[in-house]
């Protein structure tokens, strides 16, 4: 396999790889108003 | 198109609700004895005669529509909310044949909310070991309904079920009892105020102690010519309420149901009495944890072997069989040994899923539960903080998740804050690559000091969580109140096929959950190993020869030391080079650090991280364990990983913060960054201080 080839399969899994973790840690889902308890949380 | 009608499936806990709802809807989910574990909504679908479709939904255990908490809001919330999408065309209440009188409380309430309602009586394989006989037809025309004899062990009585959903506009919706004969004056005022509202949902919310998110209580309030009663005053009718449904069902079951004591067989009292002995039942767990660790050790060793020497092969041969370059060494150096570090420890998970879902299946652990409730009570948390503390050892996220559960904001938040602590799975690849390098193979009392060691581990995580829940009791100045009930379910032979299920679904959580991440870490480290920036990375080689020109090195003495100085100046060498200062005096070195910073995504990775690390450059085939067993201490000297720096880790791991999603799911819960914000700084504060103390004494 050429090594241009090899050197673009490289870097795109790179790119999806950073492009997964950003997206699984940095970019978080709206919270929940159920996600407390009865009292006392604040978020009633 | 074919009809869909929504079906929801009511019961008290414990009452197999969750097995009608698989043998219903065919989807596998986890069944077991904790009190309120179906705490999520889970949703499936049933096909039913005549093209009708039915969309199912397990919700979680109550024992009766009083919601006291969160997850018993979702209950009511639903069956009073005609509006919700999901509100049911028929309810399905599961009881169990043992627990009638008690499950029928619950089933009667729902009558009343003019649902048409299906009383499911479930466990009945037990009818004759207990010998118990009933009339459905007299108890069908007395509860106003059509009955489903089920036993989804031995699979009879879905059919009929089936049948009756489907039919259910058949069914009456007759109330059980008269309001009206609890407060005649009350009720007719709060008719006449509410002309057009069913009577019981009025009574119902006027008397829930709860924050409704659907049902407004406000409406209720608005009306200005109903007068409500004091709390006082409506907590007394709802106690007249009760012993009006009790004394209907009473009545109800006199007839409908006998209990033949004589031909009943009960072991249960004496299992109880010794599994719950304030001395030999503590002997019995104690033996049992000790029976699992040591198995975990004896059974996965052969399978744990081959996977290692398995991804060894498979890195060397596509090192050397696919064409050379970039993505070859990817795969070889980073993805492959990346990938094999978690998988290898697929044997010890399953093992260890595999004999808590036996426990859980059996009944023993409400018996657990019961047993701990008795220290807990010392160390201020309740007997319903164990819930999560034991799912604690799948994962801290679900069992932060479960503490909603718990009433008193106080306790909800001590278990919140103390559960991290707690040996979770993601533990386990850390503890076990540790342990087997520091640790020796010899045995004491038939007993491994190798599953001794894991299982010290596990204690002092559970140790750590209750000592500091009995610190954040005495700090904590939130005043609340909490009462415990434990349901001790009947002792149960495990079915397989929920045992397999619960096994292959952890498992597979664990390999899916922390495989995409380790995957994606894998390679993000494999470049920045791989690469570097200035002279010092790009003429390695150069350097190197000139370096060693005067020591006569082999060819591949020389490769390895070109391959060493390339790693530490390559990104991710500059990068833990860093951090070396912070983390030498507890005896690692900078790829350690790197494995440390890089496992806070999930702990799992340390050891994926590791093995992508020592790969790079190298062209031995060699397994994970021997790599790292290999590694030179380069200030002390000697293995790297000696007794010192194992127990040095295993301390910071068993302590530290270690997990990115587990902080998140505590904010969330918390509604504030403070909690999660406190528990990374105290944990990881608390992991450095005894890790450093560790190896300082060690060395």
């Amino acid at each position: 396999m050429n090594p241009f080839i090899q050197n673009i399969l490289a870097i795109t899994a790179l790119v999806l790889a950073i492009g997964f973790l950003i997206t699984k840690f940095f970019l978080k889902k709206k919270n929940s108003k159920k996600a407390c308890g009865d009292d006392d949380c604040g978020c009633h | 198109m074919s009809k869909q009608i929504n079906v929801a499936l009511i019961g008290n806990p414990n009452t197999g609700k969750t097995s009608v709802f698989n043998a219903l809807t065919g989807l596998n989910q986890k069944v077991g004895n904790y009190p309120g574990i179906t705490v999520e909504k889970k949703e499936g679908i049933c096909k039913l005669p005549r093209g009708v479709k039915a969309h199912i939904i397990d919700l979680p255990g109550t024992y009766s529509l009083n919601a006291s908490s969160l997850d018993e809001n979702v209950v009511i919330e639903l069956l009073l909310n005609k509006n919700d999408k999901d509100f049911p065309d028929v309810a399905v209440v599961v009881s169990d044949v043992e627990n009638l009188k008690r499950n029928l409380l619950l089933y009667t309430q729902i009558k009343d909310l003019e649902i048409p309602t299906i009383l499911v009586i479930n466990m009945a394989d037990r009818m004759d070991y207990k010998g118990i006989s009933l009339d459905l037809n007299y108890l069908e025309e007395r509860l106003k309904t059509k009955i489903a004899l089920v036993s989804t062990r031995k699979k009879q009585g879905i059919d009929r079920l089936k049948s009756l959903i489907t039919n259910y506009k058949e069914l009456s919706i007759n109330h059980c009892i008269d309001l009206s004969e609890i407060d005649k004056n009350y009720f007719e005022n709060l008719k006449t105020a509410f002309p057009n509202q069913l009577l019981y949902k009025l009574w119902l919310v006027i008397t829930q102690d709860v924050n409704f998110g659907k049902a407004d209580r406000n409406e209720i309030d608005a009306v200005t010519n109903f007068k409500t009663k004091s709390k006082a005053d409506l907590k007394r009718l709802q106690q007249k309420e009760t012993i009006k449904r009790y004394q209907f069902i009473n009545d109800v079951l006199k007839k409908g149901q006998t209990i033949d004591i004589a031909s009943a067989k009960d072991l249960r009292m004496q299992f109880d009495r010794i599994i719950t002995h304030k001395i030999w039942g503590y002997l019995i767990f104690f033996v049992i944890l000790l029976t699992i660790f040591q198995a975990i050790y004896d059974w996965s060793s052969v399978p744990m072997d081959f996977i290692d020497k398995t991804f060894a092969v498979l890195s060397e041969w596509t090192k050397t069989q696919l064409p050379k370059g970039a993505f070859t060494n990817l795969l070889a150096e980073g993805v492959i040994p990346g990938l094999g570090g978690i998988i290898i420890f697929i044997p010890q998970i399953a093992f260890l899923f595999l004999f808590i879902s036996v426990l859980e299946e059996s009944g023993y652990m409400s018996r657990v539960v019961f047993l701990m409730d008795r220290i807990m009570r010392r160390f201020g948390l309740s007997g319903k903080s164990i819930v999560p503390l034991i799912s604690g050892t799948a994962c801290a996220i679900p069992a932060i998740m479960a503490t909603r559960n718990i009433e008193s904001w106080k306790e909800r938040l001590i278990t919140i804050l103390v559960t991290p602590f707690i040996t979770c799975s993601a533990r386990l690849p850390v503890y076990l690559i540790i342990i087997s390098l520091v640790i020796p193979e010899g045995r004491i009392f038939g007993l491994g000091y190798q599953a001794l060691t894991l299982m010290f581990l596990y204690l002092i995580g559970f140790l750590a969580a209750i000592i500091s829940a009995y610190i954040l009791n005495r700090v904590l100045k939130i005043k609340s109140k909490t009462f415990f009930v434990v349901e001790m379910p009947n002792y149960k032979l495990p079915l397989i096929k929920n045992v397999a299920i619960t096994v292959l679904e952890k498992t597979k959580a664990f390999v899916f959950g922390a495989g995409k991440i380790i995957l994606a870490i894998s390679i993000v480290l494999w470049f920045l190993a791989s690469y570097g920036p200035g002279e010092n990375f790009n003429d390695a080689e150069t350097i190197t020869k000139k370096e060693y020109a005067n020591q006569n090195l082999s060819a591949e003495e020389l490769h390895q030391k070109i391959a060493s100085h390339k790693l530490e100046h390559s990104y991710i060498g500059l990068t833990g080079r860093a951090i070396e200062p912070a983390i030498r005096p507890l005896g690692y070195d900078w790829k350690i650090g790197i494995a440390i910073v890089s496992s806070f995504a999930a702990r799992e990775v340390f050891v994926g991280t590791l093995a992508t690390i020592y790969s790079v450059g190298s062209d031995q085939e060699e397994t994970i364990k021997n790599r790292m067993a290999g590694e030179i201490n380069p200030i002390l000297g000697g293995p790297l990983f000696n007794f010192a720096s194992g127990i040095s880790l295993l301390l910071f791991y068993a302590f530290a913060m270690q997990c990115m999603s587990t902080l998140a799911v505590v904010k969330k819960e918390t509604n504030s960054w403070k909690w999660p914000a406190l528990q990374l700084i105290i944990m990881s504060g608390f992991a450095y201080i005894v890790a450093l103390i560790a190896f300082q004494v060690l060395k």
